[in-house]
């Protein structure tokens, strides 16, 4: 991949021009994955995941290397997510009045099945907060520790709204079929 | 062990790092039907979240990043779809106007033919002109950005 994360923001800020491309090829998915369960729209998503990565491109001369650059990266990504959060109210509410009528997102992958549907329209159930919480645990797959850290909360905190998260959803995911992989 | 502690620890269990307090977490769990069914349901929850497919960025996200840090501003995904609209709709008013003239008359300028559209329409197209300085290019544009949309 081009050496470490630090290596590469090393690199970008020593001027060269690949390095920002790697991060981004390292972890573009991931902010979109995150952005994208957080305002339930592709196109939403997709533009909220450019003015992350512009952000950081401008920012990156402030990255103390203090802390990882993934957690400073979805530090910035969750901050800039909720700071748009009525707004993904509003693109969530378009969302589930296309899935509702079986249209499918209209940005999104032609193959999506039920239950990727399903899930996503469980999540934008739940508060924003609630719904980074679980985007990075089980989308992210990071530790109580790093959320904890990305947030700026406890360790408590973040398995109270990880709880919470889960009876709001237990409900919601309960009619959820899961079919075997063909 | 109470249910409020129970729900602290819960966590805990489902990553393996329960030790000194397994014991009392067991016998809540045996004991209590609330807090089995939350830690059952905590399971399954899980079970669907891991099973969901994660989203992927789409391939033309990079070059957009690309052009705008390189604009300095990012160029949005919506009003580049409006701007795709707009060219189709001018290229069509374009042909149409054409098709029905019987005499030559002066071609018809991309802005004019633009300001049929929409305000709207114009503020996000004018930010594609300066990149196509001519109807062909902006037509050949279009066409790509319909075929990726």
């Amino acid at each position: 991949m081009g050496g470490d994360d630090a290596d590469l923001v090393r690199k970008h800020l020593a001027g060269d021009p690949d390095a920002f491309r790697l991060l981004y090829e390292k972890y573009g998915d991931k902010v979109f994955a995150s952005a994208y369960r957080i305002v339930g729209e592709h196109h939403a998503a997709a533009d909220l995941v450019q003015e992350i990565f512009v952000k950081i491109h401008g920012e990156l001369r402030s990255f103390k290397f203090e802390s990882k650059f993934s957690t400073w990266l979805f530090r910035v990504t969750v901050n800039h997510a909720l700071n748009r959060a009525s707004e993904g109210v509003r693109h969530a509410r378009i969302h589930e009045k296309i899935v509702r009528d079986g249209r499918g997102d209209p940005g999104g992958t032609k193959e999506g099945r039920p239950v990727d549907d399903e899930v996503q329209r469980a999540l934008l159930e739940l508060s924003p907060k609630l719904r980074i919480v679980i985007s990075l645990r089980y989308l992210e797959g990071l530790s109580y520790e790093e959320i904890a850290e990305i947030l700026e909360l406890s360790i408590g905190t973040v398995k109270s709204r990880l709880f919470l998260a889960h009876e709001t959803l237990r409900p919601l995911l309960k009619q959820v079929r899961l079919e075997p992989e063909s | 062990m109470n249910c409020e502690a129970f729900s602290d620890r819960v966590f805990d269990f489902l990553r393996g790092g329960l030790r000194d307090d397994r014991a009392a977490f067991d016998a809540h769990r045996a004991s209590c039907p609330d807090c089995a069914a939350r830690l059952a349901g905590i399971r399954e929850n899980e079970r669907i979240l891991s099973a969901a497919r994660v989203p992927t960025a789409p391939p033309e996200l990079w070059p957009r990043i690309a052009a705008a840090v390189a604009q300095g501003r990012p160029l949005p995904f919506r009003a580049l779809r409006l701007a795709s609209l707009a060219a189709a709709a001018a290229g069509l008013l374009l042909v149409l106007t054409l098709w029905t003239s019987s005499r030559p008359a002066p071609a018809p300028t991309l802005n004019l033919v633009v300001q049929e559209v929409g305000p709207d329409s114009q503020r996000a197209f004018r930010g594609l002109v300066p990149k196509y300085d001519d109807v062909d290019a902006a037509t050949a544009m279009v066409d790509t950005l319909l075929r990726n949309d």
